[in-house]
């Protein structure tokens, strides 16, 4: 155990001088969340304005109109306000006056109530597609809560751009549906501490791959054979190396956390539960980093396996894409990645204010991940370094 | 002190280590000399307890030596060909490191990093980085954690390799020293005048095997080379040679060039060191004018080109 511990120390030690572990563990992951932040949502939390234009006045569309300006407020991301038509609504979407509407038209009411089939349009910006998902879901559930039978179907106009067809709008609902649902009651979602713990996750795969680098390095220069020489066997040096770079990649996860919440007002959640999905989520990427770097005999290869994995499983598992925004085939993908596991744990973590046994399911997940890879990892390194 | 016996080692179809067995006595300088791929790293990676050996076995004061844990490892101190060291830590912070890997702790580990930083005259340098340090403190970086833990055997693996003249004589000098102070020491080297300067027994490595091994002289005397002594001088050559040729440890002597001023004889002896007396003593009551006298011993590259059929460097340099 001292040996790996006096080679974890020697190699944070190393890592902090030389500040390869600063950059990439915490300054990287920091600048890009911070940037993607801003393009993506800015700073503040969540903001969308929805017009309504209830071109019908029946009793029926005026109570569900009143209904939605009723949910103003409550520290709510999302803002309903009224328009007076179509077109109006159309120019103050080109314009970005609104985000998004939804349309109730003329003879609405007597056609619903009649039990014919009538058309709620949702206006919608293909720049703002989240916005547009969710006047859509919420244009959705009313027309479900009427009759599903009756109402032909919702349909969204794209402004400039061609309708989507049904089977994608039904792969979106789930997703649209979540936030809308989540819109009024939950916290809203922090575009800074989504692409916080997204980039903290992609930059940890290279902090990881550290330690393979290292191992391969030293290998090379003639170190590997002195420690061996020295009595340390190739399993604590292997884990000595793992161990030191975890805990770099856990303590720059933890700065990132920390950094976004004390300067940018970034909301995580429950610290404990974010901890202990931070701890699941540095193992599982850990694991699957060891894993790739195992194939690796020099430390230009072990970067470059380690690079390619991680960007992969960053896109599919949704690293670069803004909360909600996956399509619905990416949105299943990433549920077999670590990085998908992580970012549905945090993203509960934070909108839906949930505890360690509310994402126990990702946590066992990641848990398996890097029970997983990491053991065929260690057992192809400590390989590796026993010649 | 260290036994080799048997060792193998295969690397696929090839094999770099043919049953290569020696012995290195207590305060012994035990040269490997051979060309580079002859089998000199790969028989001290298995000496060393980095390389599991095919076939053999080694001990180290009894204790024996393999890739697994084994207290015989902390007997031997290794200096790799490479630097191997963390070039973005000190010197100090690197024997810090491996002092405690080989157990050292506290203010003993304090006073060994001292002494040996002393040793290896980078005391004043101890808290600078590695990487700043010139190629030849770098080696003595390298030898000074080989030597920090005290151990019974040194293995240098090449340690001269790409240094300039002046670190190279440093290094050398340092290894007589820790040898003169009683340090057994393995010394790999494709230098001829390295393994002839510092070492007691030479074994000549070619291909994995061991081919010969022994003291120079015995090298030399299993070839059946003799010292050659050149001897310059006036008066009757002819018949100082036909004297000292009857003359016990004389070989042959023969006078090569008569009409010069000063003439030649050339003698061959079994030993120069004891003959270079008699041939004097002789010259003097012959009344020869001793104008200038040479001895040359057979080297190791002669050694070396007679049971391999090249030179050492062939394929070196």
């Amino acid at each position: 155990m001292s040996t790996t511990w006096s080679v974890a120390a020697t190699e944070i030690r190393r890592r902090i001088r030389n500040r390869s572990a600063i950059l990439t563990a915490v300054i990287a992951p920091l600048a890009m969340a911070v940037v993607f932040g801003l393009l993506l949502g800015g700073t503040d939390s969540l903001s969308i304005t929805i017009g309504v234009v209830d071109a019908d006045r029946s009793e029926l569309t005026t109570g569900y109109v009143d209904g939605l300006l009723a949910s103003n407020g409550n520290d709510s991301p999302v803002e309903f306000v009224t328009v007076t038509d179509d077109a109006t609504a159309r120019t103050a979407l080109d314009d970005a006056d609104i985000d998004a509407a939804i349309v109730l038209p003329s003879g609405f009411g007597a056609q619903v109530t009649a039990g014919a089939g009538s058309i709620i349009e949702v206006l919608r910006d293909p720049r703002r597609e989240i916005s547009g998902e969710i006047a859509r879901s919420v244009a959705g559930r009313f027309a479900d809560g009427i009759t599903t039978r009756t109402l032909a179907a919702i349909t969204s106009v794209a402004v400039g751009a061609p309708l989507p067809d049904a089977a994608a709008l039904a792969g979106l609902d789930e997703t649209v549906a979540r936030l809308a649902d989540e819109s009024p009651g939950g916290s809203p979602l922090d575009a800074t501490a989504y692409f916080g713990v997204s980039m903290s996750i992609l930059f940890l795969f290279f902090t990881i791959s550290f330690a393979a680098q290292s191992l391969a390095r030293e290998r090379q220069s003639g170190v590997l054979d002195r420690l061996l020489a020295a009595d340390a066997r190739p399993a604590a040096i292997v884990a000595g190396k793992v161990l030191a770079v975890s805990l770099l990649g856990l303590a720059g996860f933890a700065t990132v956390w920390g950094v976004t919440t004390v300067a940018f007002g970034a909301t995580w959640g429950d610290p404990f539960a974010v901890f202990i999905t931070m701890v699941a989520t540095v193992l599982a990427v850990g694991g699957v980093a060891t894993f790739v770097s195992g194939f690796a005999r020099t430390p230009q290869q072990a970067e470059s396996y380690t690079s390619a994995v991680a960007f992969v499983l960053a896109l599919l598992g949704g690293n670069f894409i803004g909360p909600g925004q996956a399509p619905p085939l990416l949105d299943r993908l990433s549920r077999f990645t670590p990085n998908g596991q992580a970012l549905r744990a945090f993203t509960s973590i934070a909108t839906d204010g949930a505890s360690v046994a509310d994402v126990a399911g990702h946590l066992v997940a990641l848990a398996g991940f890097a029970l997983l890879f990491g053991t065929v990892g260690l057992v192809r390194t400590r390989k590796a370094v026993q010649r | 002190m260290l036994v080799c016996a048997g060792l193998v080692r295969r690397f696929g179809d090839r094999v770099a280590v043919d049953d290569v067995s020696f012995r290195i006595a207590p305060g012994e300088t035990y040269g490997l000399l051979g060309p580079n791929g002859a089998g000199k790293t790969t028989t001290i990676s298995m000496l060393s307890g980095i390389l599991a050996a095919d076939a053999g076995t080694v001990t180290l004061g009894g204790q024996p030596i393999s890739t697994s844990s084994s207290p015989g490892k902390h007997l031997l101190g290794l200096v790799p060909q490479n630097i191997a060291l963390f070039d973005d830590l000190s010197a100090r912070e690197n024997l810090r490191f491996f002092g405690g890997l080989h157990g050292l702790r506290g203010k003993h580990l304090d006073r060994r990093i001292d002494a040996t930083l002393e040793l290896v005259g980078l005391a004043d340098r101890a808290d600078d980085r590695i990487d700043t340090y010139s190629g030849g403190m770098q080696r003595r970086a390298n030898i000074a954690v080989g030597l920090l833990h005290e151990p019974y055997l040194l293995v240098l693996d090449e340690p001269t390799v790409g240094v300039d003249p002046q670190s190279r004589n440093q290094i050398l000098e340092s290894v007589e020293r820790l040898s003169a102070e009683g340090l057994a020491v393995l010394y790999t080297t494709h230098y001829m005048e390295e393994a002839e300067r510092l070492c007691d027994r030479v074994g000549i490595i070619d291909s994995g095997r061991l081919v010969a091994e022994g003291t120079r002289r015995e090298l030399v005397a299993r070839i059946g080379q003799h010292d050659r002594v050149t001897l310059r001088g006036e008066g009757d050559l002819q018949g100082f040679a036909l004297r000292v040729a009857q003359m016990p440890g004389i070989v042959t002597a023969e006078v090569v060039d008569t009409e010069a001023a000063a003439s030649v004889v050339h003698l061959t002896t079994d030993d120069a060191g004891p003959a270079i007396a008699t041939i004097v003593a002789t010259a003097a009551h012959d009344g020869i004018a001793i104008t200038g006298i040479e001895v040359h011993e057979p080297n190791l590259e002669a050694v070396f080109l007679h049971l391999t059929g090249r030179a050492l460097r062939d394929r070196t340099e």
